[in-house]
């Protein structure tokens, strides 16, 4: 196999399909897709973000209150910005309530409110109220919080990354691997093959087409992966951390090996049939290949440490789809990736030798669909 | 020069070529021709190693033909093909670069071979959009686009017009002039006696017949000859040597001669009869010498063929 033909047929691949408006239209679409996505999340954490209330403390013992409130404003989960209303300024302070510019004004045991206190207010103003009235502060001891079984904090955000992650993952891969089918059937239907063959092995033809185009998908997937963060973190949907960082870096993994498996299954499918229209029924199968693990990651996405999405996500190729759903969601161990991704790395290899022997029997026979016993086993001296 | 030794292949039980044995020599135009389905396009896949043969060589330069070598010749398949969605100049470029040119080299080659195939103001448009003769023209041009040192071209007359004829033809004389070994198929059999130097007549797998037309002539079995007599129909009948004679309306008699007759015999008994005003060996066309060589090897071939599926 001549490394310079592969290079020549790889950028071949690349420069044509780029251009293709096609591309532009997918890379749109999965922009959008992403921009969307991240949006909704956006409006999503936005309704769970802290509460913040503006408070004004006003009275003989406003400067406690405000003292007490502050310090107790974390544990009850809300933010607190407040001010002491000097004794000429309460009147004003009440129009403030009343325009609404002021959440609460508090002054010797009086709570002004526009029409209730707010429920996770209340607490907070409750205790400062009682708090002061005591004489000896130093002996009011702040309540603490003892977390026996705590949440993970980044619980949702994971799980949005990891459905992210997943719908990036899928679309790509099914995208791409579709691309290089058409590719193959074009050569065969348009009949360049023959011309193409006179001077390149159908190895080095298939290498090249398969990461010419990958190399595409691989540029797609870069764009969508800096437009999702960008936007994440402009719209604090999301905060950069390092289990992003380990997302990204998993998706990119698991597209490659995934991408490189499929693609050699979907180019030997293709190369076994003459015409566009054949090649969609072809490689249904395939489809379906990729399709049942992605249902089966949204199922594993509200259970991720069930017993069948462990052994699933080692399975290869299930576990191109089910394993980044489990490190996302953070509950696998250590082992399971690198064991998922050496089973997943070993089976590619095996199914790229099938697809390229299945290919290099089946490319240059027109007609009617090659049967499977054909392809595997004539080798192109028949 | 340019050397096929012993081609055999089979699909399945069906036995495509069956010893497959010509030469090609540098600056020769070699007219390959066949019925259809007699292995003419297996065995030019062979040649460009698009085929696998199950026995046989091709040398090219005395040594058997690999990967690298097979880069230099260019191939016009029979099935003509290009991506249909890639544009004219791009599409002969890559296809230069396959064949191992360097990029400005490539460049050079497309433009020269578009100019000179008048296609050069097609360069930016996709091959969908161009008629089919220019897109034959496209198709040459790939076949030429490397200086291939070797060319291997299947039916790459048929669906041309007479101008695109002569234009093709004059591009393969070129090549040939300029030493490299050419060989083409083609049903157009007038264009092939007027074109090659050397012909080769593949018949159920196997050659037939091979060498010049004027060899091929010298060899055949049977002669014919016109002669112009008032003499009575079944004069010749008796004559040694004919084995058939046609007694026209027009006062012309066509005689078929054994190979050893002698034609003085004849005229000697045509005078004895009246005057002679004409009297013309007819030459063969290569359709007649054609029709012949597939005629002696129908019966043989069909039991060879049929022993050949037993033995193997």
């Amino acid at each position: 196999m001549n490394r310079n033909t592969v290079r020549l047929v790889m950028r071949r691949e690349f420069v044509e399909r780029g251009r293709d408006r096609g591309f532009a239209i997918a890379v749109g679409i999965s922009l959008a897709i992403v921009l969307v996505s991240v949006l909704i999340a956006a409006l999503v954490s936005n309704k769970n973000k802290t509460p913040s209330f503006d408070v004004g403390f006003a009275g003989s013992r406003a400067a406690v209150e405000q003292q007490i409130a502050e310090q107790s404003a974390p544990t009850y989960k809300i933010k607190m910005t407040s001010t002491i209303i000097p004794g000429d300024g309460v009147a004003a302070a009440q129009q403030q309530v009343k325009d609404g510019k002021l959440d609460a004004l508090v002054a010797d045991g009086k709570v002004y409110v526009k029409d209730s206190v707010d429920p996770k207010l209340e607490p907070v103003l409750a205790g400062a109220n009682l708090a002061a009235q005591v004489p000896n502060l130093e002996q009011v001891q702040p309540q603490t919080t003892v977390q026996l079984a705590p949440k993970d904090p980044e619980a949702g955000q994971r799980k949005t990354v990891a459905l992210i992650a997943e719908i990036t993952l899928f679309s790509q891969m099914i995208a791409y691997c579709m691309w290089v089918a058409t590719g193959v059937v074009e050569e065969k239907a348009s009949r360049v093959i023959e011309v193409l063959l006179a001077t390149v092995s159908p190895r080095a033809l298939l290498t090249g087409k398969i990461i010419g185009i990958g190399g595409l998908g691989l540029l797609q997937l870069a764009a969508t992966i800096a437009v999702g963060l960008g936007a994440g973190s402009a719209t604090g949907a999301l905060h950069i951390s390092t289990q992003v960082w380990q997302t990204v870096a998993i998706v990119a993994v698991w597209f490659v090996l995934g991408y490189i498996f499929y693609a050699s299954a979907y180019a030997a499918v293709a190369a076994r049939v003459s015409r566009q229209e054949e090649m969609q029924t072809a490689v249904q199968p395939l489809n379906l290949l990729i399709m049942v693990p992605y249902f089966a990651a949204f199922a594993a996405l509200s259970n991720p440490d069930a017993v069948w999405v462990r052994a699933a996500s080692l399975i290869p190729p299930f576990s191109v789809l089910i394993q980044p759903v489990r490190i996302a969601g953070g509950d696998a161990s250590w082992w399971e990736p690198v064991v998922a991704i050496g089973l997943m790395a070993a089976a590619t290899v095996g199914i790229v030798l099938a697809g390229a022997r299945v290919y290099e029997n089946s490319v240059l026979r027109f007609g009617s669909k090659v049967t499977l016993r054909a392809a595997w086993s004539a080798g192109r001296k028949a | 020069m340019l050397e096929l030794e012993g081609l055999r292949k089979r699909y399945g039980d069906r036995v495509a070529l069956d010893g497959v044995t010509f030469t090609v020599r540098p600056g020769e135009l070699y007219g390959f021709v066949g019925t259809n389905g007699a292995g003419k396009t297996t065995t030019m896949r062979i040649t460009l190693g698009v085929l696998e043969p199950d026995a046989g060589t091709v040398r090219y330069r005395g040594a058997p033909v690999d990967a690298e070598t097979r880069r230099t010749f260019g191939y016009m398949p029979e099935e003509r093909g290009l991506y249909p969605k890639m544009r004219v100049g791009d599409q002969l470029r890559y296809l230069a670069e396959l064949h191992g040119l360097s990029r400005g080299d490539a460049d050079k080659a497309a433009r020269y071979w578009m100019e000179r195939l008048s296609v050069i103001e097609r360069a930016e448009d996709r091959v969908e959009a161009l008629s089919l003769g220019n897109q034959q023209r496209v198709q040459l041009a790939a076949a030429l686009v490397h200086h291939p040192a070797v060319l291997v071209l299947d039916e790459p007359f048929s669906g041309l017009d007479p101008v695109g004829v002569d234009n093709l033809a004059e591009v393969l004389r070129e090549r040939a002039a300029e030493g490299v070994p050419v060989v083409f198929s083609s049903h157009q059999l007038e264009l092939v006696e007027r074109l090659c130097d050397s012909i080769g007549i593949i018949y159920r797998g196997r050659m037939v017949a091979t060498g010049s037309v004027d060899e091929l002539r010298a060899s055949r079995s049977e002669r014919v000859l016109r002669v112009g007599t008032d003499a009575a129909a079944g004069w010749a009948d008796a004559v040694p040597g004919v084995v058939s004679a046609e007694y026209g309306t027009g006062a012309a008699t066509t005689l078929l001669l054994t190979a050893d007759a002698d034609d003085q015999a004849v005229l000697d008994a045509a005078r004895a009869l009246g005057p002679v005003r004409e009297f013309t060996p007819l030459r063969a066309s290569l359709a007649e010498l054609f029709r012949e060589a597939v005629a002696d090897h129908d019966g043989d071939e069909a039991a060879a063929g049929a022993e050949e599926g037993a033995g193997a």
